[in-house]
């Protein structure tokens, strides 16, 4: 109904007018530097506007807060995977990325850590070395630890969760 | 058989031929029959695809020369100082759903020296004629004095929030227990029964009690002071201003603390029994609906809210 797209962009419209300035002020406080503050809150109102309309919205400044709030964890997320790759990634290789590199491989970080989100650390350890380092399973049994049952059992937990988010 | 099922049925079946695939020890016979399977199906042929699009992250790993246990010590250090954040952020988020703000109201001074002063559960922003911007939390009251030489704030009651403009006048907050003095930034004071509370919210403080101590408070810290003497000065724990936005933000602070708070936003008695009043609470609550802030602090905490009437409520234990 494209009416109604129409007027959910004008209510977002009228919501950027009145609360933009205050969701700003209020990011400000939670982050550093006031240039991401502003990228917050202008990222919070495309996702308003990108979502669908179920109901009027009778709160704006919670329904932004909620928005805002889920924007910034998966910000603080990203922060965490950069400063644990500075960590644990970079001093190995620092001279031999460009930037560009560094930016493609923490995007791809970012990918590989929702995608194992929530998995055991030997779940993870093992889909890791068979898929980055293509050890075979009595190889990965033998650098974990474990039996070769355990690495097919824990194979095929993380290859389920990968082909899962492949469908979705 | 419904979508779903068969869309379980179809990764089942991927996963089994791919581990086996994967395991080293797939003979050539394997890989045909597995090749055989992906062409019987275009479904087949789609999913292998996307796990190949899936996987992409992977590959870009893989040729930058990252190894599997580099990649596995970066996720888990990443993970464990989420996991630190969510303990923290999550207490109160569940209410925050619920929490709705409430615009203040903006009210232009037009007289100085004139008293200003909030009833209970009501806060006022005001804009003082240099520019600064006060905030009057709830049952508080201040008086503005500005001269040529000096502008002074006068804290009679309860707590404010400044935001002092740059001006070339100092700025000073006069409280019964002592003096506050910036220079620009945004400052909160709240001045309790026995003793006052400082906060530099942004840029540095000078301090002097009314015996005359004196202290510099850094920028992000907050002191406690009486008539004599100073108290430790703390760093800020970040929600100390939220109640400019009508939120209360508690970060394992104790039950007496967080109801102290809550008081100004209600008529009538608000009791808390002695043995609950170091429990320590962290959350998110709405300060312009009290009632629901302690209902919230009964279903956390092991404590009860008991009602006598609207206007005598005490807190005790389970």
């Amino acid at each position: 109904m494209p009416g109604a797209d129409n007027s959910h962009g004008q209510v977002v419209g009228l919501l950027f007018r009145d609360h933009y300035d205050w969701l700003q002020g209020r990011l400000r406080r939670h982050l550093e530097s006031g240039a991401s503050a502003e990228d917050l809150a202008a990222e919070t109102f495309v996702q308003l506007l990108a979502s669908p309309v179920l109901a009027p919205i009778r709160e704006p400044r919670a329904l932004l807060t909620t928005i805002a709030r889920r924007l910034l964890f998966q910000l603080w997320r990203r922060r965490d995977l950069e400063r644990a790759y500075l960590q644990n990634l970079d001093p190995e290789a620092a001279d031999e990325r460009s930037p560009e590199q560094i930016a493609e491989l923490l995007e791809a970080l970012q990918r590989i850590d929702q995608l194992l989100d929530g998995l055991p650390a030997k779940v993870k350890a093992t889909f890791l070395l068979s898929q980055i380092d293509g050890l075979t399973y009595p190889e990965i049994a033998r650098t974990l630890g474990i039996s070769q049952r355990s690495v097919s059992d824990y194979m095929a937990r993380a290859l389920q969760r990968c082909l899962k988010a492949s469908l979705s | 058989m419904t979508r779903e099922q068969e869309q379980t049925l179809l990764i089942e079946q991927a996963t089994r031929w791919l581990v086996l695939l994967r395991s080293g020890q797939a003979s050539r016979e394997d890989w045909q029959a597995f090749v055989a399977w992906r062409e019987r199906d275009q479904r087949h042929q789609q999913l292998c695809d996307q796990l190949e699009q899936t996987l992409g992250a992977f590959r870009v790993a893989k040729a930058q020369g990252v190894r599997g246990e580099q990649l596995q010590r970066t996720l888990s250090a990443a993970g464990a100082s989420r996991r630190r954040l969510l303990y923290g952020a999550l207490v109160g988020a569940g209410v925050m759903l619920c929490a709705g703000l409430l615009a203040d109201r903006q009210v232009p001074l037009e007289e100085l020296g004139a008293d200003l002063h909030t009833a209970t559960g009501r806060r006022q922003r005001v804009t003082l004629d240099d520019g600064s911007e006060l905030v009057l939390n709830a049952r508080s009251a201040v008086d503005v004095d500005f001269t040529p030489q000096r502008r002074l704030v006068r804290l009679r009651r309860g707590e404010i929030q400044l935001h002092v403009a740059g001006d070339t006048r100092p700025m000073l907050i006069a409280s019964p227990f002592g003096q506050v003095f910036s220079r620009g930034g945004r400052l909160q004071l709240r001045q309790g029964e026995e003793r006052c509370t400082a906060s530099a919210l942004e840029g540095a403080l000078e301090l002097a009690t009314l015996a005359g101590e004196r202290l510099q408070l850094p920028r992000r810290q907050q002191v406690s002071f009486d008539r004599y003497a100073f108290a430790l000065p703390a760093p800020l724990l970040g929600g100390e201003g939220a109640w400019v936005d009508g939120l209360l933000e508690v970060r394992n602070q104790c039950l007496a603390d967080v109801l102290d708070a809550l008081r100004p936003y209600r008529s009538g008695v608000l009791r808390v029994d002695p043995a609950v009043a170091g429990l320590r609470v962290s959350g998110l609550f709405r300060l312009d609906d009290s009632d629901q802030a302690l209902d919230v602090l009964a279903r956390t905490l092991p404590i009860r809210v008991a009602r006598r009437t609207d206007l005598w409520v005490s807190v005790g234990p389970a």
